[in-house]
């Protein structure tokens, strides 16, 4: 009896022991060495204890500093831009005002599935200050071209704008399914109340879509803060450090300077910043969730 | 008793004649052996290079067989360090002149003045400064496979620009004079062909060094790897360098990318490794190229290369020692020469180098007892070194700060990195 009782409160941990493994194995474990390393002088084979050596380093670390301010820029524009611009648009093709809707949701998307590295790549021809589409485009116009990814006021933009592209899509995706899921009813009511469409987005459609929006934030957010292949393969970081960001900096430490524990305390600084505001977001973010109906 | 001693004299000779006949067969029945090879790189021609060695290497010893890998630079260092972690690093490999020291740091390299004697034909084959530039901390490391930095020019745009086409520029206001002749804008006023080649960005180490060098400093640190760049010489190079941007002789597109002179953008350089050659060849053609000894003080210019190193952790040393002396031989530096441009740093290899085209291989080849590293020694904090440099030569070629705060600034960035570097030793 005490057997068949023991089994079977073993048996949830079973079920849950494949996923948890692989959990523990490729995240738990790792972030746990990150931790350990970024106390440490690591360089793939030396070891040794540092105390907080690589932590207090950060501080007087200009570039690092530049860094967490272009990452925190970089971060806020996309993620606002992107989520404003992805409701705004699926709302619109919701409402079937495109007649093309679909095919405008497909072309939206596919940026999302490319390649950060193909994409950016592309994107560096088309900045290109000598035989750049843009530049093409603007001269035909009789605008001057621009040196868009080597003037430090210009570079962060485009590479925002680039984000923007990038992402918008699965925004637009995301919101334009949860938008499917609000009753019609709800619209149809308001409708007769006298709402006009812009009221009905507002007081019906951006409510109902709260942990849609919550969900989003959080999910755009933590990948714009990973930003790096558009940075190592479009400016490298210039100009002038203008467009360096954590992700590229953990790289360079790690990997060019062989600095790797100094590297990993910058991952673990990236790491607390994603969870802080991620559990900021949770406590004040998604009070209520998506609206519910009785 | 004479049949007796005929017979014993036949015995013994067939004895002897037997043995020698097992050594032999010893010897050819050596155990195969395949070692691994990495070479950073990429594209056809490096990857002839390391077939070509590996052949090479089997032609003389049929019993080692060579597994190469050719990896482009941008990923070579972080893939060494894995494979060096995980205990899968090759046993023979190329290290870039300046990453030596942090390779010789993580204990994994081969001393080779410890395991090559002195009746090495190297030591006699390989220019002083070439091996000088392959050694750390009083050891040598390997034989370095060169890209030397010639003084290049254009020919058909110096011809287009009213210049004689056959004759570079002999100093540096020569040079600066040219180059106002031979920048070239489009429509708007951008630059459309850099006069001369000047690094904005990234590497700006590689323009500055030479026209340190045009100004008679020759090194960025002493023999304490203390910078030597508050020096008035070295303020007068950042303004000479800064002086082409100034005037708008160079596009800031040169900044990112390293081969401006490559792809036809400048029509001078002193910052184009000998081993782009065979790229221009295909892409600009010979005849539309000139090259020439720098003009600078006894024809000095900056030297890089790939040092052929051995992993001291290898399981076969006595093959890897054998297929090492191999590819670094005449025949192994002549096949890095011929196919991926390297200038061969054994003096015995020049002419064949030479001979693929005297006028253009030639005068790299007359550079290369004279070619020159940043510093006497090789510095640990290279990486950041040319972080801090990279950092502040912008913000002075963007104007945001002046030339000599810039240096200042420079100097105690570095000292700082110093001290962290010795903290995580």
């Amino acid at each position: 009896m005490k057997a068949k009782k023991r089994r079977h409160r073993l048996t949830p941990y079973l079920y849950i022991a494949p996923s948890f493994l692989v959990y523990l194995i490729f995240i738990l474990i790792p972030l746990a060495c990150a931790i350990i390393f970024s106390f440490t002088n690591y360089k793939m084979q030396n070891l040794r204890f540092v105390g907080l050596n690589n932590y207090l380093r950060l501080f007087r670390d200009d570039v690092f500093q530049k860094a967490l301010l272009n990452t925190l820029v970089y971060s806020f524009f996309v993620v606002a831009i992107n989520l404003v611009l992805g409701l705004v648009v699926a709302a619109v093709i919701a409402e079937g005002w495109f007649r093309f809707g679909k095919f405008c949701r497909t072309i939206f998307y596919i940026p999302y599935i490319i390649s950060a590295i193909a994409a950016s790549m592309i994107w560096l021809y088309m900045y290109d200050s000598t035989d750049g589409v843009i530049n093409h485009v603007l001269n035909a116009l009789g605008f001057m071209g621009k040196d868009w990814l080597l003037d430090e006021h210009l570079a962060m933009p485009c590479l925002i704008f680039m984000g923007i592209w990038q992402g918008m899509g699965y925004c637009l995706v995301v919101y334009f399914s949860a938008l499917q899921g609000i009753p019609r009813y709800l619209y149809e009511a308001a409708e007769i109340d006298g709402a006009s469409k812009i009221k009905q987005f507002f007081k019906i459609s951006v409510p109902m879509l709260s942990s849609t929006t919550f969900f989003l934030l959080v999910m755009t957010m933590i990948a714009s803060f990973q930003v790096f292949a558009q940075i190592i393969t479009m400016t490298g970081g210039g100009p002038l450090n203008t467009t360096t960001t954590i992700a590229h900096q953990v790289y360079i430490n790690a990997f060019q300077k062989n600095y790797m524990g100094y590297a990993t305390s910058q991952a673990v600084v990236l790491f607390l910043i994603v969870l802080v505001i991620t559990l900021v977001f949770f406590r004040y973010g998604n009070k209520e969730g998506d609206a519910e109906l009785d | 008793m004479k049949k007796k001693m005929l017979a014993c004299f036949m015995a013994s000779i067939m004895g002897i004649g037997t043995l020698a006949g097992m050594g032999a067969f010893a010897e050819e029945a050596q155990e195969p052996v395949t070692i691994t090879m990495w070479w950073p790189g990429s594209g056809d021609s490096y990857e002839a290079l390391a077939t070509q060695l590996a052949d090479l290497v089997h032609e003389k010893y049929d019993w080692i067989t060579v597994d190469t890998l050719v990896i482009p630079w941008a990923d070579y260092d972080s893939k060494m360090n894995v494979a060096f972690a995980g205990g899968t690093a090759p046993d023979i490999f190329g290290v870039g002149l300046n990453t030596l020291p942090t390779y010789v740091q993580t204990g994994n390299l081969q001393k080779m003045s410890e395991v090559l004697d002195d009746s090495w034909d190297g030591w006699t084959d390989i220019p002083e400064n070439i091996q000088q530039y392959a050694s750390y901390e009083d050891a040598f490391y390997g034989v370095m496979m060169c890209d030397l930095r010639p003084f290049m020019w254009r020919k058909d745009l110096f011809e287009a620009a009213g210049l004689d086409p056959d004759t570079p520029p002999a100093n540096a206001e020569e040079l600066f004079e040219y180059a106002q002749k031979l920048t070239e804008y489009d429509e708007n006023g951008k630059v459309k062909t850099a006069g001369f080649q000047i690094q904005t960005s990234g590497y700006v180490d590689q323009t500055l060094f030479a026209a340190m060098l045009m100004f008679g400093l020759d090194e960025f640190w002493d023999e304490e790897y203390n910078l030597t760049i508050q020096d008035p010489k070295m303020i007068q190079a950042v303004e000479y360098c800064k002086s082409f941007i100034d005037e708008g002789l160079c596009n800031y597109s040169e900044g990112i990318a390293t081969t401006a002179f490559s792809d036809g953008t400048a029509a001078m350089t002193l910052n184009t490794a000998c081993n782009e050659l065979g790229n221009l060849e295909d892409t600009i053609g010979f005849d539309n190229i000139g090259v020439a000894a720098p003009f600078m003080e006894d024809q000095a210019n900056f030297v890089g290369g790939t040092i052929v190193c051995v992993n001291n952790q290898a399981k076969n040393m006595d093959a890897v020692m054998k297929a090492y002396e191999v590819m670094t031989s005449k025949e192994g530096c002549e096949i890095c020469g011929l196919t991926a441009g390297f200038c061969p740093p054994r003096e015995s290899a020049l002419d064949a180098y030479v001979a693929q085209n005297p006028d253009i291989y030639g005068p790299i080849a007359e550079i290369l007892p004279y070619a020159k590293s940043y510093g006497d020694k090789l510095n640990p904090c290279f990486a950041d070194f040319r972080d801090i440099l990279k950092n502040y030569m912008e913000q002075i070629y963007y104007g945001k700060m002046d030339v000599e705060e810039g240096l200042q600034s420079i100097v105690d960035d570095y000292k700082q990195a110093q001290q962290d570097w010795a903290d995580n030793m």
